[in-house]
Formats: C-alpha cells, structure tokens, sequence
C-alpha cells in the first residue's frame, strides 16, 4: 500500500513500510543517524534522526516511525538542530578527541555530525570516562572510549552473521560491547563489526598506523578467494594495497565480505613476492635474468619439444583463481602454439565429477539458480558441504532463509556453523547421505506429495517407485543413524515448499560413488518439481574462484572454449578461423594423467600457471617425481612455492589487484574486476605473459594490447558471452546466457540477464527418473577403515592464503578432527600425535577432538605444510581418484 | 553441551525444567533461571551463564549481557549475606552516607567487596521502594528501617550470630 505525506513542504507517495528516514531519504533529505543500518533491525538508540511530526507533541525518531497517510514532517527546525546538537554534546562528554591518530578519521560519522550539526563548545567539563584499550582479537581492535554505544557491531553480529559474539555488557553509562565474559573474540571474524562501526570503536589491527583514509584511493575489484563472486574495493597508496573496503548495497555481496576477503588481502605486497623472471643456470641454480631472456628461453624449449617429440609431448595446467582473459589465452597458447589438448585445471577434478551429470540429466553445465534466491526459499538441502566455511557469503544467504523462517535441513558427516541455526543436522557418515535422499523420495511417493503436474511427462517413475522401495524406512534410519520422525519431516518439509533448493559440495560430489547422489538429489528435484523456477534449483558449490570460468574457457583436454566438444570437427574449424592456427584434435591428458605422464618420461613439457600440485595433488611421490623427471618445466607463480623451486624457468605473475580482466562466479555472473596498483616488481599480468610467449612462437594472433581486446575476442569466440565487453559490465555484472540488445541498452537499468536457468522447464528428452540402485556410494574398507573428508577451513582455502599474516594468525596448520568415541575406540588421545596413512602415503598429525564429527570420520584441512595433503590423496582417473574424501587407516605413534 | 545432571543434582534439575517450561519462548526464562542458578551456587560463573544459555538455546553472550545488567546478580563470588544500601533520594538526605560509612568501617572493606571472613559482601543500591523509612538497608531479603551509624553493628551482630 502507498501513502502520501509531507516531509519538509514537499510531497511523496511511498510505500506504507517504509520509515521516515528512508522517506526522506528518496527527496533527497539526509537526516544524520549512527544507530540506522537499512539491514539491521530498527533501534532507535541514538537520537540523532529526531524529526518533528505535526500532532505528536515530542520529536519522533525517523528510523522508527512508519510513514502514514496525511502526516506532515519537518526534519531540520530549530527545534530539531537544538536536540541534535544535544546529543552530540553528550556523545563528545566521553568521545575521545584523537583523531589524530585514529584510523577511522576521515570517514568517521561522529566527526563529519560534530562538524555539521554540533557546537564548537561543550558546557562539559568533567573527567573523560577512560577503559583501558582493549585488544580483543589478534586481527580486530576495539577502543571502548571511542564506542557512541549505537549497538550496529552487536546487530549485525547477530541479524546478519549469526554468531552473536558481542553483546552489550553491563548497564547505563557504563555499558560496553564486547565477547562474553570480556574475553577475547572466539568468532568468524567476518569484518561486519568493523565495517558497521560509525566510529573507530571497531578497527581492523592489521590496517592500524599504516595510511590515513583519504590518502587511499579505491579500486574495484572481485574477491579472489571463492567463486561467490563478491565485489570488493582495494585501498592502495604508494602502490600498497592497504585495506579492502566493502559497500552497502554493491555487487553479489550486498556490502558483506569474509574473513578471507577482508583481511586476506597482504598476500598482495607480500615481501616475499617474486619480482623478476628467472632461469635455472648451468650450475642448476636459479638465476634473476631479464623478461627477455626468460621469454626467449621458454619459447626456444617449448618450440624445440613441439618439434622434436610432438604438441602431445607438452602440456599445461593453469589455475581457476585467474581472469577469463588469463584462461582464454593459456589454453589458446597451448593449443594454437603449443598444439597440445593437454590442458587442465585442479578443480577439473570437479568438472569431470559434477559437469557430465548435470548436462545427462537437466543439458546444463553450471549452478542452475542465482546465489541470491537462496535469501529467500522455504526449504533448502545442504548436502556434504559446508557452504558457511567454502563459500562464506552463499552462507550468508542461507542464514538469512532461517532468519525468515526458512527450513534448512543440512546432511554432512560434520556439523557446521549452520547446524546451530538450522531446522535440523543430520550427522551422517559419508556415502550414507544417498540413501537418506531415497528414504525421501520414498516418502514423497507414498504420501503422494510429489508435483503431479511437473512428472506427468517424465519417464521412469515407476522404476524410481521400485528403487526406493526395497527398503524400510526403519531399516534407512537405523543404518543412517537419523530418526525416521526427521527423514519424513525433511521430506514432507522439501516437497511441500513453496521454493525449495539443493546445495551439495565437495563431499558428496568427490567420493567415490557421488554421481549416484547427484543423480538421486537431481531426481528429488524432478519429482518434487522444483527447477526451473525462481528459488528452485540445484547449486553444486566449489570454492575455486573462477571455477566456472575454467569451463566457459575451455580449460579441459576435452572442451574449447563455449564448452563445446574438441572431437567436433565443426567446433574446431571455428575457432582455426578465429585464431588463424591449427588445433589439434584429440583429447588431451588432464591434470593427474599429465603428472603421470610426466613421471613415466612421456611428457617433455609442463607449464604450471599457479599450480602448486607438489602441495595440491594427489600422490606426493608421483608428483615429485614427476617434476624432477619432466625435460623442462615452466612455472609461473606469485611466491616461490615448493613446485616453483623445482623449476627451469620461474616467471613471476601478478595478483587480481595487478590486472584487469573479468571472472564468472558459481551463478553465471560474469563481472569485471579492476587493476588496483601496477605490478609488483617486475611481476606481469597472466595474460600478457601468454600473449607475450605466443606471439614469441610466432602466431601473431596471439598479440594484444590490453585485456579488454582478449575480452573483445571472448566475445566474438564464446557463443554465450556474445557481445560482451567491460563497458556492459560495469555496473553488475551479467549472467549468461544474456540477450545482446538487452545488455547493451539496459545494463544500467539492472539488467542482469539470465537469473535462473531451464525456465522452459527440463528439456522433454531430459525427462527420466534415473531411480538409481544401491544404498551406500562409499562402502567399508577393512584396510583403511576410516573416512578422511579434506575440507577448507573458514580462515584458509588453498595455498594462496597460506601468504597472508593475518589470516596465519587466526589458523596456520592442520590438526585431525575426530569424534571422542572414535580416538578413544583408536586409544589416541585428544591432542596426541597420529599416523594416518591412505594407499598413497602418510602424514603424522596431531589429534583433535570434537563432537560434531559423525563415527568413523576424520576431518583435516588441506593445505598446511605440517600435514600436506597431497601425501594422502589418492591418484587415479577420475572416479578412483581420492581427492576430497579418502579411505585411511589410524595408527596410534 | 554439559548436561544439567553433571552440574545439579535431579531436583534443581527438574526445577529448572520447570521454570523453562512456563515460558512460551524459552528465551524468555532467561532472568528466572539465572536467579534460580545464583540462588544455589551463590553467584553466576562463566559455567553457569555457558550453561543457562545453552539450556534455553541462547547465544552465550546473552545470558552475559543480562547478568552484567541487574545489580542482583552477580558474576563474582559474593559473601554469605549481601548488604545493600540504598543511595537514593530519601535515604541520601536521611544520611545514608553515614550508614555507609559505618558499614565499611565496622566490615573493613570498600564498597563492592566482601569481608574477609567472607560473611558480607557491601553494594550500594537504587531505590528499594523503602523511602518512608529511609536511610534504609536490606541484607539478603530483610529490609532494616531507619538505619543509624549506631544501629549497623547490632544488625551485623544478629548475622554474625546466625552463623
């Protein structure tokens, strides 16, 4: 409903839910609050907004008070000025005036109020209340002095993050914020706080005393840390990157970041940076020597293998944290130059896993909703993931659904952040989350809940009925361990819905029988018809920054960029016209079949763009092995990592904050991401380094200027970011697939092209019941009883933040998580040390219990050097590869 | 989460249940409950408060902020016998300050501390609602009127006996 009301002699119809505040606000009238946030709740504890509303005799807090038909508003007489600036007085009679050296000045709303709307003079004179300077986190500061009380840190704590660290301690003037117990903050250390606080009561540690903020200026760029796709901008002066800044409102993450976004950002200037070329010299020893030199000697090689032993005999594994343009132009170079289909990304582990499922069963190949929808489903399925930890701000999504009333029901072997908040978590050991699924299905078919209208047309569903009815329903719970009560409920909760999603990570996807889950998870959609629809959908979740880029780009041996088949003859003509070479037609090696290759003495060449497989990949010997044999390997990296030191040539790239370029979040979002401060050292953007080495081995196709032009090729090659170009993406971004005259004429109205995906419902040949066959997808062991499930931890997601101090200081090596029952049934106390051993090798580690781990599982992160990961997993081609989850056995020291 | 047995014997258990169970929204037992856990263990440590917060389902800080709020509870051990005198209006002008006075003489501690046979622990109060017959004094749930400089040592004394 609208209302009309008079604020300040003008008139407006707003809506009847707004608040005066925001009323006012869309006049152009700015009423000065600290306490207002528009996603918190209302308070009304400052004061400051006070209006006076004709009829109601005392002044009216604006960010509480509802418009209503007729009322007429003034915001800024006397009357009003002589309250505001009482309030101020009071504020001041505690408010330390340091800002001399407080890190807030210069943004600081206290300041810019008191320059506006109060007095040079305080009729004050009274002692100062002085707290003691509390440090309460090694990488968040609070001053109590400085804090005005307006409880936004508390609120944001609680209604946005959910994890209600801080509350208001304590009564009247003597009122503080704070943990519990005053002790030291025990929390996700998401920057919410920080960023809330309109003072600098809540600062960050590690941007203390290092620039003042109207030095900086300010870059926008997209958070390298996961495919969630958050806009960010970086603050850099004298070419340092200073802080990471976030606002209201702006990009996929609505002015929220992360612990890995806000504070992760010092791996930028780290000192530990490579700043120039290097080649491994006759002695062996690498050695700084020019671009030149460096180029010459990797295009010399490369050249000389690719005609010696043939494009087969090369081959390049490049990582899914760089730009499209990056990507473009790496798997241009290895195929067009290089004649190689030898091209490959870690998380192409994961394309093989998830992709081929999803385009069999739904002809999609990436999320089919947008991240955003999930603020807003009546039920959701997080299935072997934890969507709070890989993708922090997607979590974020999720918190909110609950928040609303949303029934979340999380099925992982661990509980997480969420299973706090959540309807229900259920603990479930690996490989057992499939037959829950079916105990589902079982019960939507025999209540008659699934969508009759939407199955009609689908094929199977008698075979499904079979395959889910071959069991009891108590004999699912008694093998799961979760009540029959909660897998009825979770049922009846999923198919009843009005919107209603799917989440599944790494866990579920990467073990070994994880395309069965998929395709029972995908059949739950289907009979409960819930795709195709806004707040539908099914959301495979991988932290890899710009995993769905790796894919657009056609970083596979199997896949040109459009993701389009190398073996179609059709496909490659396109693009031997578009690029004036040849390309080569047989399916190349991927990642672990070119490290065995390499370790066999078959493959002459390797060139890792940002790989670190020594402390990445499965099968530590293998890999080592494989490096040391490899005739000539090229690495070009940021830090010299254990993978680089083993290199011939060293070539020293930039990070996102050093480029321009474009990524494409999880949901098909492509955007812009913009160079911050030039390169480090002599370091170069990926990009240019590939331009550089094809154009070097003589295609001169592969010469550009700037990324824009790679873009602008993008465009033309890739059906489906047709017409694209950092312009069109400037303000949000656009999902593919998109309308060219749309994006074109409406990118700044909001047009954000395709928000959901199978809008015209499951392709009809796609309609079939997979109705798969068996209960378990994991299965026992008995030489490697236990189940080892890596997953990232909320501080670290891969080696990459391994560099950044702040983020070493809230976690820097792995421990292995255990149930209590589980060490003491291994007689391995909480904090001993342990061997645990895989088919592949071993790493000693110590033993950490916790309850939230289902029987049998063990839970370690993946890329700390005091237990490395790659020394446990598993190689093998695809499927028989343990990468995610691995069977291992526990051997007390 | 520790289990109410491992900390309460059945019946304070029960009680607790009880008292959770008279609310529609549990959260709302927060105050009845921490005066019931103070009630028994004297004051309400960082165990208590993890404790009742985890019972009714509550983030940890909330039962902090709430037990830091109220003069009547109390986050520190306390004395056998609380002393509370009010320093408000009626009893301010009536020389409440010179009760005071008295009591940390004859107690030999600040205000805020407790004795050091650990019988009383002195505070200062708002407004107990005894204005007509201040200055006034309440120790534990009794409620002395008209307290003088010379009557505090006799009022002690009838604690002190008690013992």
């Amino acid at each position: 409903m609208m209302v009309r009301l008079t604020i300040d002699d003008k008139q407006i119809m707003v809506d009847a839910h707004m608040n005066i505040l925001e009323a006012s606000k869309k006049l152009g009238i700015e009423i000065p609050t600290f306490c207002y946030q528009a996603r918190l709740s209302e308070l009304g504890a400052c004061r400051m907004c006070v209006v006076e509303v004709e009829g109601m005799g005392k002044l009216q807090t604006a960010c509480t008070l509802a418009v209503a038909e007729g009322m007429v508003v003034q915001t800024g007489n006397a009357r009003i000025k002589k309250a505001r600036r009482m309030m101020l007085e009071f504020l001041l009679i505690n408010h330390p005036l340091e800002c001399t050296v407080c890190d807030a000045s210069g943004e600081c709303t206290l300041q810019d109020f008191a320059f506006k709307y109060g007095s040079a003079e305080t009729r004050f004179t009274g002692e100062k209340r002085v707290l003691r300077d509390q440090i309460i986190s090694p990488l968040i500061n609070r001053n109590l002095n400085r804090c005005i009380q307006c409880k936004r840190c508390v609120r944001v704590c609680d209604e946005i993050q959910g994890v209600t660290a801080l509350g208001m301690s304590y009564r009247g003037a003597d009122t503080i914020v704070g943990p519990f117990m005053d002790k030291s903050l025990d929390c996700e250390y998401c920057s919410h706080c920080i960023w809330s606080c309109p003072v600098g009561a809540i600062t960050s540690r590690a941007m203390k005393y290092r620039a003042r903020t109207w030095e900086m200026d300010k870059a926008e760029a997209i958070c390298p840390f996961c495919s969630c796709g958050c806009t960010l901008h970086y603050n850099h002066k004298d070419n340092v990157v200073h802080r990471v800044t976030h606002t209201e409102g702006r990009g996929i993450n609505q002015g929220s970041l992360c612990s890995k976004g806000y504070f992760g950002y010092d791996v930028i200037n780290h000192p530990e940076r490579i700043t120039s070329p290097m080649v491994r010299n006759a002695e062996g020893v690498l050695r700084t020597v020019t671009w030149e030199a460096a180029l010459t000697t990797v295009a010399g090689k490369m050249g000389q293998i690719k005609d010696d032993n043939g494009g087969s005999s090369i081959g390049g594994i490049v990582s899914d944290r760089l730009t499209n343009e990056d990507l473009y132009l790496f798997q241009k170079l290895m195929r067009s130059v290089y004649s190689t289909n030898n091209v490959d990304t870690p998380s192409g582990m994961w394309s093989r896993a998830v992709l081929p499922v999803l385009e069999d069963r739904l002809g999609v190949f990436a999320a089919t909703n947008s991240t955003d929808e999930l603020n807003y489903v009546d039920a959701l399925l997080i299935v072997g993931c934890d969507v709070t930890v890989s993708h922090p701000i997607t979590g974020l999504r999720v918190k909110h659904a609950i928040h609303r009333g949303g029934l979340v029901t999380e099925i992982n072997p661990r509980r997480t952040a969420l299973s706090r908040l959540a309807k229900r978590s259920l603990t479930v050991a690996v490989g057992k989350e499939l037959a829950l699924v079916k105990g589902m299905i079982a019960v939507i078919i025999e209540e008659g809940l699934y969508d009759s209208e939407a199955v009609k047309d689908y094929k199977k569903l008698s075979d499904l009925e079979f395959s889910v009815k071959e069991k009891d329903l108590n004999v699912i719970a008694r093998n799961t361990d979760v009540s029959v009560d909660d897998i009825v409920q979770t049922a009846r909760e999923f198919a009843g819905a009005g919107k209603a999603a799917i989440i599944f990570g790494e866990t579920a996807a990467l073990h070994s029988g994880g395309d069965l889950l998929i395709n029972a998870l995908i059949d739950l959609l289907m009979l409960t018809g819930k795709l195709g629809q806004e707040g539908f959908g099914l959301y495979p979740v991988i932290a890899s920054t710009n995993f769905q880029g790796t894919v657009d780009m056609g970083i596979a041996p199997d896949r040109l960029p459009g993701h389009v088949e190398v073996s179609s003859a059709t496909e490659r003509k396109k693009f031997e016209k578009a690029w004036n070479a040849k390309v080569p037609k047989d399916t190349g090696m991927n990642a672990l079949e070119m490290i065995q290759a390499a370790a066999d003495g078959n493959l002459k060449a390797l060139y890792l763009a940002g790989v670190n497989p020594l402390a990445t990949f499965p099968g530590g010997k293998v890999v080592a092995e494989a490096l040391k044999t490899v005739e000539f390997l090229v690495v070009q990296e940021l830090f010299l990592t254990e993978t680089a030191s083993m290199a011939d040539v060293v070539l020293p790239a930039g990070t996102l904050a050093e480029k321009n370029g474009t990524l494409t979040s999880m949901d098909r979002r492509i955007q812009r991401t913009q160079k911050a401060i030039d390169s480090v050292g002599l370091s170069r953007p990926d990009w240019r380094i590939f331009s550089d080495l094809g154009v070097m081995g003589g295609e001169n196709g592969m010469k550009y200027v700037n990324a824009a032009e790679v873009l602008d090729e993008i465009a033309q090659t890739v059906p489906f970011y047709s017409g694209i170009s950092q312009h069109i993406l400037a303000d949000n971004g656009l999902q593919w697939p998109f309308s060219r005259e749309d994006a074109r004429e409406k990118f700044h109205e909001g047009y954000l092209g395709t928000r959901h995906l199978l809008m015209d419902g499951v392709p009809l040949d796609k309609r079939i019941f997979s109705a798969v066959s068996g209960w378990d997808t994991h299965g026992a062991d008995s030489q490697y009883p236990m189940t080892l499930v890596f997953e990232d931890l909320l501080f670290h997601s891969g080696s990459f933040t391994r560099y950044s101090e702040s983020l070493n200081k809230l976690a820097s090596e792995a421990t292995l998580l255990m149930n209590p029952q589980t060490g003491i049934g291994l007689d391995v106390p909480d904090g001993s040390t342990v061997r645990t051993v895989s088919a592949q090798g071993e790493v000693s580690v110590a033993v950490s219990y916790s309850e939230d781990l289902a029987l049998g599982v063990l839970f370690m992160p993946r890329h700390f050097a005091n237990a490395p990961a790659s020394a446990l997993m598993v190689p093998g081609r695809n499927r028989d590869a343990e990468t995610a989850v691995v069977r291992v056995k526990v051997v007390k020291v | 989460m520790m289990k109410s047995t491992e900390i309460f014997s059945a019946r304070e258990s029960k009680e607790m249940e009880d008292i959770l169970s008279r609310y529609e929204a549990s959260a709302s037992a927060i105050l009845p409950l921490l005066h019931y856990v103070q009630s028994i263990q004297g004051h309400l440590s960082e165990e208590a408060l993890t404790f009742v917060a985890e019972f009714i389902g509550v983030p940890h800080v909330r039962t902090f902020e709430v037990a830091t709020y109220y003069t009547m509870l109390f986050t520190e051990p306390v004395g056998r016998h609380l002393v509370q005198v009010c320093r408000n209006l009626s009893c301010h002008v009536n020389g409440a300050e010179n009760v005071l006075e008295a009591l940390k003489k004859e107690l030999g501690v600040d205000v805020g501390k407790t004795s050091d046979d650990g019988l009383f622990t002195l505070v200062e109060v708002e407004c107990i609602g005894a204005c007509d017959h201040a200055p006034a004094v309440m120790i534990d749930e009794d409620l002395h009127r008209k307290v003088s400089e010379d009557s505090v040592n006799r009022i002690l004394g009838s604690y002190r006996e008690k013992v």
